[in-house]
């Protein structure tokens, strides 16, 4: 029921604006009156943070309600919406177990991006000798074909939702077997409705085959480095000849910062080789200026990438819910994609907690 | 009525003066209720808060480690400084050597740790190995941030001697090396060993400029080229995503963090105490 509200709302916010809205919405939408509307707070995941500020600017440029955007982590931006400290929760992860209950929108996805130092000659791993290197299996360069040396292995703090993100897409083994049972089949006069029961005393069992993934949870190394920014990781990467880490995927793609190179993961690369309006391939070495910037698209085939996800109370207001139906817009999500990361998708919209009924 | 005026300024300065100690009493009794829960499961080995494992041991270990390196580095270095300037130094030279070293105290930590970054981290990378960020690269930072504790407190208590002392060493002949090598140094002793101490105390408690260098891998190091955490950067490092037990255990950290600056300030103090006494 309160999801149907929820829909109701959120179209009703699209399609008439903020105050035509308010008869059918009864007392949740008390607050609405004019265009300046009430501030939207928003708390959660700082991966998120930096392009729901630049949403929120748009937002407020073409009209809209002021955007105030909070960092905090993930876990706070769930938190922040269970105790109504905010109007919306970011994170940079899916929702599990009970926090499914909440009424979520996944708005675009990101992806994790494999960096090392450009002198690197190594173009790509799969996501089993990453996770090898992350639990210190493989301790050398020369192990996985490149320039002899030790790897030099850093990855974000605990809690951080880009590590928690790296734990789900590398660190985590999915192993599928098949498992027979044998089913004791019950005889004629148990079962009448029964298709497979046996007449004969010789077949008494029916082998069932049933596939089983076994999920395991690989550790990172202790004697891993730990940094807490992209920033810092990038940092590190860019001065170190033998280092390895993982930064969010939109926030490696920043022109003129200090240069990494991306691996691809198994076998594909995060991006297209595209080439920009005026000619030159992205990610030349020779080319490291603002001219590199404006065109890159992310390949879908690459599989390290995570949802970016917004969350509201149980009644959000008007306010929020025209924001979010601002970044769900086409607009919204060109300007994710500009900058740099994937738009939502038909998959992701099946996967959210309420019926999105917008335009 | 001038004894009213007495008496109320007296009771304002006393209200204010308590204002610091409730505040601090405010500060113990929010980390020790929020830590106390947890401090029963951060004495293992294992951090990883994701997995319900809280063990801080090994950051225990960088702290002291790196504390260690600092001193190692940081001592013979503050000491001889302070006996130069009490005992060596030309007045002129004292005049500039002291505005210096107040000055060394009050740069930023965050600037000892991007200089750390830009030039410890990458110099030990290139010439001693590893991956630079390290407790070499921890201590050469720390070394520099406790010298002014070290120094000013020890050129005091040098300062502090009986002019007796060194007049009658001299008078019996010894060099001026001699007086202070067997006469001034052991006087001085404890105040001498209480900068050590104080100054091991601010290595013990600093944060940001650590966070920059060490690494913050958790786990004993092995050599003095590994990455570790200390105590401090545990909760600098994972204050902003921890929420539930890991942030308890955060606090937990801090308690253990509390008790033993604590205990080094008490040490320093008593050595301080015992040397008025005398």
């Amino acid at each position: 029921m309160k999801r149907k509200v929820f829909a109701l709302l959120l179209s009703c916010a699209l399609l008439f604006g903020v105050t035509a809205c308010s008869d059918d919405a009864g007392g949740s939408s008390g607050g609405s009156g004019g265009s300046a509307g009430r501030i939207v707070v928003m708390a959660g995941s700082t991966s998120v943070q930096p392009f729901a500020e630049v949403l929120a600017a748009e937002h407020e440029r073409g009209g809209g309600s002021l955007v105030d955007v909070h960092g905090g982590g993930s876990g706070q931006g769930i938190a922040s919406i269970r105790n109504g400290n905010a109007d919306i929760g970011m994170s940079s992860r899916a929702l599990r177990g009970d926090e499914l209950e909440l009424s979520f929108v996944t708005i675009a996805r990101d992806g994790l991006a494999l960096i090392v130092h450009p002198s690197n000659p190594i173009a790509g791993l799969s996501i089993e000798d990453i996770r090898a290197i992350y639990k210190r299996e493989i301790t050398d360069w020369g192990e996985l074909g490149g320039t002899p040396g030790n790897i030099h292995v850093v990855t974000r703090e605990e809690g951080s939702g880009t590590r928690g993100a790296f734990e789900e897409m590398v660190m985590r083994e999915t192993q599928r077997s098949t498992v027979k049972h044998d089913v004791p089949v019950p005889p004629c006069e148990d079962c009448e409705l029964c298709n497979t029961c046996s007449n004969s005393e010789n077949e008494r069992t029916i082998v069932f085959e049933r596939e089983v993934s076994t999920i395991t949870d690989h550790p990172i190394h202790a004697r891993t480095i730990v940094l807490n920014t992209n920033g810092a990781i990038r940092q590190f990467v860019a001065g170190n000849p033998n280092a390895i880490g993982y930064i969010s995927l939109g926030t490696v793609v920043i022109c003129g910062l200090s240069p990494v190179k991306q691996l691809g993961v198994g076998g594909v690369s995060p991006f297209f080789r595209a080439v920009s309006e005026r000619g030159i391939e992205l990610f030349d070495e020779s080319c490291s200026g603002s001219e590199c910037c404006p065109a890159y698209e992310f390949n879908p085939a690459y599989s390290l990438s995570r949802p970016f996800v917004f969350i509201v109370g149980e009644e959000p207001t008007p306010e929020a819910l025209a924001f979010i139906g601002y970044v769900l817009s086409d607009t919204g999500q060109n300007l994710l994609e500009s900058h740099g990361l994937i738009k939502r998708s038909e998959r992701d919209a099946r996967g959210d907690s309420f019926v999105w009924e917008g335009v | 009525m001038a004894k009213f005026k007495e008496k109320l300024s007296g009771r304002i300065f006393f209200t204010l003066a308590l204002t610091s100690i409730t505040a601090l009493a405010i500060i113990t009794l929010f980390i020790f209720r929020e830590g106390v829960p947890m401090l029963g499961s951060v004495l293992g080995s294992t951090w990883a808060p994701s997995r319900g494992e809280f063990g801080i041991i090994p950051m225990v270990a960088g702290t002291v480690s790196v504390t260690l390196g600092a001193a190692l580095i940081g001592v013979p270095i503050g000491i001889c400084c302070a006996i130069f300037m009490a005992e060596l130094a030309p007045e002129r030279m004292r005049n500039m050597f002291r505005p210096a070293i107040q000055l060394l105290a009050g740069i930023p930590s965050v600037v000892y740790g991007f200089w750390g970054m830009m030039f410890v981290v990458p110099f030990i990378r290139n010439y001693l190995g590893g991956p630079g960020l390290s407790i070499v690269a921890g201590s050469v930072v720390l070394s520099l941030m406790m010298l002014p504790t070290i120094i000013s407190i020890s050129e005091v208590s040098v300062l502090a001697l009986p002019r007796t002392y060194k007049e009658g060493a001299l008078a019996l002949g010894m060099t001026h090396w001699q007086t202070i090598r067997s006469v001034q140094l052991p006087a001085a002793k404890s105040g001498i060993v209480a900068a050590v101490i104080l100054g091991m105390g601010r290595a013990v408690g600093e944060t940001m400029a650590v966070i920059m260098v060490l690494g913050n891998a958790v786990a004993f190091p092995t050599s003095v080229l590994d990455p570790v955490r200390t105590l401090t950067t545990n909760i600098g490092i994972e204050m902003g995503y921890a929420t539930g037990e890991h942030r308890q255990a955060l606090f937990a950290t801090g308690i253990v963090l509390f008790v033993i600056i604590m205990a080094l300030n008490i040490t320093a103090q008593n050595l301080t105490r015992k040397k008025i006494k005398k």
